[in-house]
């Protein structure tokens, strides 16, 4: 769980949904938008996840990434 | 219970009916399960619902939440789901469930199926948004619902993600049928059909396609689509504009709907959007208006994705999806307003009594004074209700000083923490709330009506105390807090003070003090009658069972056992006690009679039952005590393996944890027997070092039953001037207490160790003392465990009974001699080598050749019992290998 993690999603995510993805950064990558932050535990990356399901949007990839 | 999670939802206005789908979920009705597995805003709840409508089927609808995480509110749902279709259904586990006792789930559940089995029709039990449930309590719990269903209840599982449920199982036994989202998604032509037929906006065929291939079929963005269309002229046009570019298209069509609202719908929509569910009264309260009624209507008429959540339409919610929008929406518009808002409706929901909803909203928000002040009104209730996973998880989330703030949920709270084995996470709780609540008392006015609410908070706490020091075996402790339990609690809560006395109980048993134990025990089976608990009777009975066999009243232990049971099958619990661990200590305990009554067989049915029961629970003594018997009962049995392995694994669960000496020791004890008896005397030897047993050493209550095996291989290895001080040690502490059973055993260990003095008619005299103790009670076991030490003695005492008279009861010794006869047959149809019938078995395969493995499926018993029973074979004919076993048997007559 240590380090940061790069979430990408397909489309462009309004930067307003910042709020409902604690503590992350919402960013953008050519279509895709992309999410990164430092999970605090497990159930914190399956409640980002969750929302991600729950919105219908597709998820493209999940990396761990060099601080 | 809220009836509105039972409601099927209704399919709604424009809908599209569709026939492939419908003839997919008819096939599920010969299955055991329908999954229908898709993201949000696929249609599943609508298509599912519109089925039901249409075939008409018989169906249970529950309409899962987080709250439904706790296994005691999961299945209080489905009985009343069910109960719905069959209005007898599960009354006597909703009784169950509804205790403070968390009952095992596996026990209800067979219950349940059971009676599923009785309702004489094809039912559907649908459980909408299953991604909310991930407590492995509540998935392990369906997932053995699946396993062991019966043929008349098909189940469907509505989700957002794949269930961690053995699926892949089902699906190989063809018990599956599954919908996805590209099963779900609208082809081109149900869009036509919606937009053209339904809605008849008048799309072109070119519009449809493009409308397909954008959305990708998913419903939800089709009917957003549909509102925002709703009026314009330009249609084409705004389907060709639509996802122009990269965002994400919710967003986008979310700012096109509330484009085209009237400002008055769209506050409407946003300010309602974090209630969950919503009344017009409670919308009214929270926005200051007074025509919600006739807006939620509207919404509803117009498919703005408003579900009503009963047939009266009084309560209504939003598809989640949509919610999630708008929510999004108004917290990135303002915090504050979010804030307010859910004060506002947590207030409401507190003067109307729904508390869960009130503290929901008041959690959601991190108002944490409010939500302890609403849980201490309802803590208790919740207790009662069992619903303990809801304690645990806002004990969870308050900060541990305010929780200190309120005595009350500290208490039941604490209870929880202790009876899941968090004991040092809970006495900080319950020492807070003894000393506050000791305060307020020191504090009010004597004459108060306050003081005499404080005074039954303390004897309550007081149980609990009692409750955690009889955990960590505090029995000084214990007393204190059984003290000041009775003395503030009173015969009002019979629950309580049945626990106080039980308590009392428990702690003068484990010092030994046996009479006043089984007074209290008494006491508590008479107040637990009243509460009409039946876990706390169940707890109590078994207790005091087991007290009563320690005074030699098997007959009164016996009957109180098989009374319980008698009365859990009139009340149609029998399941449970062959299915709940609570039990096993019942079963142990007749076990143990039909033993000392020479009735083996009954005594290894009985111990099979507690041994599978203490499997399923987590009780460290219970676990102990039932491998103890069983190694008892194996060896009688002539499974010497097997017994030895069980008592080692009881000797390691010792080693392993904390227990009291007594206990202890009581486990060691038939180690030593074991040892004594198979005249393995060097193993006795290294145990008695171990246990630093001597002659010279203090004897009490506490080890006199390791002192009672010891002198009698004091006694084998003729070391009998320290067996005569053992022997007189014994005999003062035996006095005092009264005991039967220990002075049955002194009296025959006074008779072996005079035999070997020679002292004849001591030997004699001491023997039959035994015999006159033990007839009242039956108690043959004690004679048949002795009988190599003193075999010859019976003879010459039998022969004294037909000349003369004794206080020995003739049946006494007419059972004692049948007991013998049988022990003499079965030792003459497996001479010397004391083979068991299974292993028998095994043996003769082994003669034609087989492999363990051919031997395993023949019998239908697994490879590592096989392997078992050859060491057996091996061990007891005394050979190194399989075709010795059989040359050997050959020679003895065996085969």
């Amino acid at each position: 769980m240590k380090g940061m993690t790069k979430i990408t999603i397909q489309g462009h995510l309004d930067r307003k949904w910042k709020s409902s993805f604690e503590g992350m950064k919402i960013s953008y990558e050519g279509d895709n938008t992309i999410i990164t932050g430092n999970f605090k535990d497990e159930a914190h990356m399956h409640g980002i996840l969750n929302i991600i399901r729950d919105l219908n949007i597709k998820l493209l990839s999940i990396n761990p990434t060099e601080k | 219970m809220l009836l509105t999670k039972l409601h099927i939802p209704a399919a709604g206005y424009n809908i599209v009916h569709r026939s492939g789908l419908s003839e997919n979920l008819n096939v599920g009705l010969s299955r055991k399960l329908i999954l229908v597995s898709a993201p949000a805003g696929f249609g599943k709840t609508t298509m599912v619902s519109d089925w039901i409508a249409q075939t008409k089927i018989p169906a249970a609808w529950l309409s899962l939440d987080s709250g439904d995480n706790d296994p005691a509110v999961f299945l209080s749902y489905i009985i009343s789901g069910i109960q719905s279709i069959h209005s007898g259904f599960g009354h006597g586990a909703q009784v169950l469930l509804n205790s403070p006792n968390a009952p095992s789930v596996e026990s209800i559940i067979t219950l349940l199926i059971n009676e599923i089995l009785n309702i004489p029709r094809n039912f559907i039990l649908v459980l909408d948004d299953f991604h909310l449930i991930n407590s492995s309590e509540v998935l392990k719990l369906v997932a053995y619902l699946l396993e062991h269903i019966p043929g008349n209840i098909h189940i469907v599982i509505l989700t957002r993600s794949d269930p961690a449920l053995s699926v892949s199982r089902l699906r190989s036994q063809h018990q599956l049928v599954e919908l996805r989202s590209s099963d779900l998604s609208f082809s081109a032509n149900d869009i036509s059909i919606l937009f053209n037929k339904k809605l008849k906006l008048g799309l072109s065929v070119d519009d449809v396609y493009s409308l397909e291939s954008k959305t990708e079929g998913w419903i939800a963005g089709l009917q957003l689509t549909a509102i925002s269309m709703k009026d314009r002229e330009d249609i084409s046009e705004f389907i060709q504009d639509l996802k122009g570019d990269n965002r994400y298209i919710m967003d986008y069509l979310m700012e096109e709907v509330l484009k085209v609202q009237t400002d008055e719908i769209k506050e409407f929509l946003l300010q309602t959007s974090s209630l969950g569910q919503m009344s017009a009264p409670l919308c009214n309260a929270v926005l200051n208006r007074n025509d919600s009624q006739s807006i939620l209507e509207t919404l509803e008429k117009n498919n703005m994705f408003v579900i009503p959540l009963d047939t009266e339409r009084t309560w209504y919610r939003y598809h989640h999806l949509f919610a999630d929008l708008l929510k999004q929406r108004l917290r990135s518009r303002n915090q504050e307003e979010v804030i307010e808002l859910s004060n506002k409706a947590c207030n409401w929901f507190e003067q109307h009594d729904m508390f869960d909803f009130a503290i929901e909203h008041a959690l959601s928000i991190k108002n944490h004074n409010k939500s302890i002040q609403l849980i201490g009104k309802v803590v208790e209730e919740m207790w009662e209700n069992g619903r303990h996973s809801v304690i645990l998880k806002y004990g969870d989330i308050l900060p541990d000083e305010l929780i200190k703030t309120n005595n009350e949920f500290c208490l039941y709270y604490s209870w929880i923490l202790i009876s899941t084995g968090q004991i040092q996470k809970a006495e900080p709780f319950l020492e807070s709330a003894r000393l506050k609540t000791t305060e307020a008392i020191q504090e009010s006015d004597p004459a108060s009506v306050k003081i005499q609410y404080y005074k039954k908070l303390l004897g309550k706490i007081s149980v609990a105390f009692a409750y955690l020091n009889s955990y960590e075996e505090h029995s000084e402790k214990t007393f204190d807090s059984c003290k000041t339990a009775l003395e503030n609690l009173s015969e009002d809560d019979p629950l309580w003070y049945s626990w106080a006395w039980f308590s009392y109980g428990i702690a003068y048993f484990s010092n030994g003090d046996l009479f006043r134990s089984f007074d209290a025990f008494q006491k508590a089976f008479e107040y637990g009658k009243k509460s009409g608990n039946v876990y706390l009777i169940t707890t109590i009975i078994s207790r005091m069972a087991e007290a009563e066999q320690q005074f030699g009243h098997y007959k009164s232990a016996y009957q109180k056992c098989s009374e319980l049971l008698t009365l859990m099958r009139d009340k149609g619990y029998d399941k449970i006690t062959k299915t709940d661990w609570r039990f096993t200590s019942v079963y142990l305990n007749m076990a143990y009679t039909h033993y000392m009554w020479a009735e083996f067989d009954k005594a290894y049915e009985n111990v099979n039952v507690a041994y599978s029961l203490s499997k399923k629970g987590s009780d460290i003594m219970l676990d102990a005590s039932v491998l103890l018997f069983y190694s008892f009962i194996q060896y009688e049995r002539g499974e010497l393996l097997d017994s030895e392995e069980k008592i080692n694994a009881a000797e390691e669960l010792i080693k392993q944890n904390e227990v009291s000496p007594y206990f202890k020791y009581a486990i060691v004890t038939w180690k030593l027997a074991r040892f004594v008896k198979l005249k393995k005397y060097v193993q006795a030897n290294d145990l008695v070092r171990n246990y630093d047993l001597a002659a010279g050493n203090d004897i009490s209550h506490v080890n006199e039953a390791i002192y009672l095996i010891f002198v009698r291989l004091l006694i084998a290895e003729a070391k009998l001037s320290e067996a005569e001080t053992v022997l007189t040690k014994l005999h003062t502490i035996i006095i005092q207490s009264g005991e039967t059973g220990p002075m049955i055993d002194l009296k025959i260990s006074y008779a072996i160790f005079y035999k070997t003095q020679r002292n004849h008619q001591k030997a004699i005299a001491n023997l039959m003392e035994a015999m006159e103790l033990a007839a009242e009670e039956n108690l043959i076991g004690f004679f048949l465990f002795c009988i190599d030490e003193a075999g010859d003695l019976f003879k010459e005492i039998f022969k004294i009974l037909t000349i003369s008279e004794t206080n020995i009861s003739v049946s006494f010794i007419d059972n004692f001699k049948i007991a013998l006869e049988k022990r003499n047959k079965r030792n003459k149809t497996n001479p010397d080598a004391g083979l068991s019938t299974r292993e028998l078995d095994v043996l003769k395969l082994i003669a034609k050749d087989l492999t363990n493995q051919e031997i395993a499926d023949k019998l239908f018993v697994s490879l590592q019992t096989v392997k078992t029973h050859v060491k057996n074979v091996l061990l007891k004919l005394e050979v190194d290998s399989r075709v010795q076993a059989v040359t050997k048997a050959k020679e003895l007559g065996i085969l």
